[in-house]
């Protein structure tokens, strides 16, 4: 009782929160539409699933699907809920997207696993996208993202929030700690990408077959730019905008949490 | 000469700790067996303290409590790597074993609700 009551008040205070999502505010609902139909006339996205990995995130979930159905088809959304104690998977399943629930929380990577997995099986999807669940990146930028894939350039298309688009809100410490990130993964994977721990990116339905997600919490992240080079999958890095508000960042990594990170994937790159 | 009595106390309460935990079927014999005889080693190197001595420096090492802690640091090394293993792997399992559940679930889901109307179809769902 004491825990659903903490979790309304924390919610009621992050919808006063000023947000940069276009999507949130009613007025901008009818030219994103307009964009849609644009999008669609040049892009078959009826392939293209996405993955959604939440974690109570019952007071973002809604506008993140209102956000992603105005460019794919509600049912191509897959909300992995890993194990939630709010009502993340109830508001999910009521937008209609795909909602699949973890009994109990496994991490990020495991959410993301299940997701790929479980759009796998379907034989049409032919891109898969992850996109955080706590709304930080924006659902118009997908078809930009995945085109590359379909046009049958690429096989993975990495998002980056260090490249042409600036991330807004993000704070000083949080740029030095995914930089060294950076050189970190660089030395480790050797791959050359500008961020390391960005949540958006698309995956061929080869790529995704490919790439094994073993690690459940954050180091999934290094993980699958580790595959990426293992596999010999070329990739490509799409500049994408990433939108900092206090919420995503109460729910984000802290800074801290950086070496303890680095020292699981060293630990399990180790064991392999 | 405390030290002594003490270790030789922990020793007979470690072995018997280990054959009753075999009785309970939580340790394999061979588990059994493998803790029953490093704790007997234990015992034994304490009581012949001469002995275990010139085996030491036979290895070059001081004195037989130097090889005895040399021995343990190197086995402690080794069992926190086993067990790490072993977490990790009991981590994957139970992860695999969610996310089974977790799709199975969705497709009894789906396969129930194919015939009926989608959620999203119904007015002012959105």
């Amino acid at each position: 009782m004491a825990l659903s009551q903490r979790s309304i008040t924390i919610r009621s205070d992050w919808q006063n929160e000023p947000t940069c999502r276009p999507v949130e505010q009613p007025g901008n609902i009818s030219t994103l539409s307009v964009g849609r139909s644009a999008v669609d006339s040049e892009l078959d996205l009826s392939g293209t699933f996405v993955v959604v990995p939440a974690y109570n995130e019952a007071h973002m979930i809604a506008s993140v699907i209102e956000d992603l159905r105005q460019v794919v088809p509600v049912t191509r959304i897959i909300v992995v809920d890993d194990g939630s104690d709010d009502a993340t998977a109830n508001i999910a399943g009521s937008f209609g997207a795909i909602t699949i629930r973890h009994a109990i929380n496994r991490g990020q990577g495991a959410a993301l696993a299940t997701g790929i997995e479980y759009a796998l099986n379907h034989k049409s999807a032919a891109v898969i996208v992850t996109f955080d669940g706590d709304g930080q990146h924006q659902a118009q930028e997908i078809p930009e993202l995945v085109r590359p894939i379909l046009e049958g350039t690429t096989e993975v298309v990495l998002g980056t929030r260090f490249s042409g688009k600036r991330a807004s809100g993000i704070r000083k410490s949080r740029i030095l700690t995914l930089k060294l990130g950076v050189i970190f993964t660089r030395m480790v994977s050797g791959i050359r990408v500008s961020d390391c721990h960005n949540g958006f990116r698309a995956f061929s339905r080869k790529a995704a077959q490919q790439i094994r997600i073993s690690q459940d919490g954050m180091t999934h992240a290094s993980e699958i730019l580790d595959e990426v080079m293992r596999n010999r999958l070329p990739y490509l890095e799409h500049p994408v905008q990433i939108c900092y508000t206090d919420y995503s960042r109460c729910k984000g990594q802290r800074s801290g949490q950086a070496f303890e990170l680095a020292i699981k994937f060293l630990m399990s790159r180790l064991l392999r | 000469m405390i030290l002594k009595v003490f270790i030789l106390l922990f020793g007979i309460f470690a072995v018997s700790r280990s054959y009753l935990r075999y009785k309970d079927r939580l340790l394999t014999m061979t588990a059994a067996l493998f803790w029953i005889l490093l704790w007997t080693l234990i015992i034994l190197s304490v009581m012949f303290k001469e002995e275990t001595s010139s085996l030491a420096q036979y290895f070059g090492i001081g004195r037989g409590a130097d090889l005895l802690l040399f021995g343990a640091v190197l086995f402690l090394s080794y069992l926190s790597f086993r067990l790490y293993v072993r977490v990790e792997e009991l981590r994957q399992e139970l992860t695999r074993l969610i996310r089974a559940l977790a799709i199975r679930e969705v497709e009894e889901d789906r396969k129930k609700n194919n015939n009926r109307p989608s959620k999203r179809d119904l007015p002012g769902a959105a």
